[in-house]
């Protein structure tokens, strides 16, 4: 069979077991006590939830669904205004591919085992092996999984009267793939959608595509940008979030590593120091194919605006597992924070004049 | 290529009490450091303008930066350095240009200035001493080594390391000395996450002493990229506060591994930065 086929065969499996039909139903069987979104909320009194989970293959959308709302729950329960799933929040969905359970078993057993005697290559053995199959896999659910996706937060969303960000899926345009994730308003609307930006060699390798544009969403209580895991590994994509009024960045994540606070530091929160923003940043963890992904939920402020001056508003307490953590951010705070900055926020316009052509080579 | 970095405890800075006591020290550590065979020494951000207050009598900072003259520090290093066969960065000093203070820094090898940096980017309390900025970065090769010189405030500032690290910079040399309450976190969000972000080695060299009423902080630290680090947590050494001369060896093959498992610059979206307004032509 060839490889077209395989995937046209996998997006029909998708599009029936991940049915729009199927979700509404489903969504209006759970009977969420409806919440209005909170009119009283201003910019110094916003609570944000970021979700850390673990990968759990579901053999149903109807599980996957009941998946988000335990979270959703906490987060309402928890009087939140805006909750974050992570990078690859979609990776459960495997689990309706007949025969995945017994596949997901056999590679996650053989690469721990490798994982114990070689740390080093246990990456390539899978990533080398899995390359091919897993861009026909991305390819063949990414359409109905966007689709499904978008109706199941639009929907949650209007229920429980919250903004949400979705996690990142695989999105479809053409027959190019991105990493990408959308912003869902608590009228159940799409605010927008970034692609990410900076990819893994990972994702570089099974063919995903990246962006070179990032968009700044205006929220009643601030301004948000969405970008994705290694994204946050480049100064340069904060600085843009700044330029373009941003006062928060959404920052998804499922590090295919394993975890070291030092690896951590590599992303978010130095960013967060250098460029004065909020940092919300949710993540996936847990074995899916033989992969290993880790990684811990955190909210970060600059050093000045947190209790023990260490950049941290809340951190989860592991790097796997699951845990909803949620903080309040005050953005009046944060400007004026800005103003008394030691180290940051000086502007020097003559080393700054052709700083891109200077530096990155680009006429 | 083996690197060295100073820190002297506060009670140390305390106890020099003449400019030459000071000179005296500088060559007691270039001693130890050509014993143990070291390439290149990095003295703490602010040694040179600690030199100027020793000879000046009145110690309020605005008056030792309105009488701001490096030469004499800047003389006897070169001639010191003219003994030992050491590349010697002496920290930083203000050096007056015109009407203009900046604090500056150099490489001095044999006698001679062989890279001089300007501070790029200006703290709050520079900024309302009136300092100025420098406007570019240049590279030395030494030892088939290319070097830069990252000072002080400039260590928050990634566009500086980044264009650095893309003009080919392989060592970083950072005098620096922060004011305020002593944390950890600071230091972290400097040079630690530019050498992350930049996968160079840097020498960081913290100056722990005072200038008129002005106390500083820092810790002198060799970096390198995580993956090649022992304990994975991009110290190669680092003082701790227990240690006034700490030396590494720095090794490019085992950089260019640790590179080559998780490489930052390959993935640049050079067609994303042209979004950054900013750096835009004007």
């Amino acid at each position: 069979m060839s490889v077209v086929n395989i995937e046209v065969l996998i997006e029909k499996w998708f599009n029936k077991k991940i049915s729009l039909e199927r979700i509404e139903k489903y969504c209006q069987q759970l009977s969420i006590k409806k919440r209005r979104f909170p009119e009283d909320i201003s910019q110094e009194n916003i609570r944000v939830s970021c979700v850390q989970r673990q990968i759990h293959p579901v053999n149903s959308i109807e599980r996957y669904i009941d998946m988000l709302c335990g979270f959703m729950n906490q987060a309402v329960k928890d009087n939140s205004h805006l909750i974050i799933f992570p990078e690859n929040n979609f990776f459960d969905l495997f689990g309706v591919i007949p025969g995945f359970h017994c596949l997901n078993q056999i590679l996650n057993k053989k690469a721990a085992k490798v994982k114990d005697k070689e740390k080093d290559e246990k990456k390539e053995f899978h990533l080398k092996g899995n390359n091919h199959f897993l861009t026909t896999i991305f390819k063949g659910v990414a359409k109905p999984i966007e689709a499904g996706i978008k109706r199941i937060f639009s929907l949650l969303a209007k229920e429980y009267g919250i903004y949400i960000y979705t996690g990142s899926y695989i999105l479809k345009e053409k027959e190019a793939i991105y990493n990408a994730g959308s912003l869902f308003n608590p009228e159940g609307n799409l605010i927008g959608t970034q692609k990410k930006m900076h990819l893994t060699d990972f994702e570089v390798k099974i063919g995903i595509k990246r962006a070179s544009k990032m968009d700044v969403y205006s929220l009643p209580f601030g301004k948000v940008v969405c970008p994705i895991c290694m994204d946050a590994t480049y100064f340069e994509t904060f600085r843009i979030a700044r330029e373009i009024g941003a006062d928060m960045v959404i920052l998804p994540i499922a590090n295919l590593e394993e975890y070291t606070i030092w690896k951590a530091l590599r992303g978010i929160w130095p960013r967060v120091q250098e460029s004065y923003l909020y940092g919300l940043k949710s993540s996936l963890n847990g074995w899916i194919v033989g992969m290993h992904f880790t990684g811990k939920a955190g909210i970060f402020a600059p050093l000045l605006i947190t209790e023990k001056k260490d950049g941290v508003l809340s951190l989860s307490p592991s790097y796997e597992g699951n845990h909803l953590i949620t903080a309040n951010i005050n953005i009046k705070r944060l400007y004026e924070t800005r103003e008394k900055a030691e180290y940051q926020e000086d502007k020097n316009t003559e080393f700054e004049e052709k700083y891109i052509e200077k530096t990155y080579s680009v006429n | 290529m083996k690197a060295a970095s100073v820190e002297w405890k506060k009670n140390e800075w305390k106890r020099i009490d003449k400019p030459k006591a000071l000179v005296y020290k500088i060559k007691e550590y270039l001693e130890k450091a050509i014993k143990e065979q070291v390439d290149i020494i990095v003295f703490p951000g602010f040694t040179g303008c600690f030199f100027q207050q020793l000879s000046c009598p009145d110690r309020s900072m605005r008056n030792l930066i309105n009488k701001a003259d490096s030469r004499e520090y800047i003389e006897q290093v070169k001639e010191l350095s003219q003994g030992y066969k050491i590349a010697i960065c002496p920290g930083t000093y203000w050096q007056k240009e015109k009407n203009n203070i900046y604090n500056e820094s150099s490489l001095i090898i044999n006698g001679e200035v062989q890279l001089k940096q300007r501070q790029i980017y200006l703290a709050r309390w520079e900024r309302e001493l009136g300092f100025s900025r420098g406007v570019k970065i240049e590279l030395r090769e030494i030892k088939d080594w290319r070097l830069a010189l990252i000072i002080s405030t400039d260590v928050f500032y990634p566009q500086v390391s980044r264009m650095a690290a893309l003009k080919g910079a392989e060592i970083v040399l950072s005098p620096v000395g922060f004011i305020g309450e002593n944390n950890r976190a600071l230091q972290i969000s400097g040079m630690w996450q530019e050498v992350q972000q930049n996968q160079f080695f840097a020498v960081e060299s913290g100056f722990n002493g005072f200038l008129g009423e002005q106390s500083f902080w820092g810790e002198s630290v060799i970096y390198a990229p995580l993956e090649m680090t022992e304990g994975g947590d991009g110290y190669l050494e680092r003082s701790s506060g227990q240690q006034s001369l700490i030396i590494a060896e720095l090794d490019n093959k085992k950089r260019r591994k640790a590179i080559s498992k998780f490489d930052v610059l390959s993935q640049l979206n050079r067609e994303f930065y042209q979004q950054m307004k900013m750096f835009r032509g004007r």
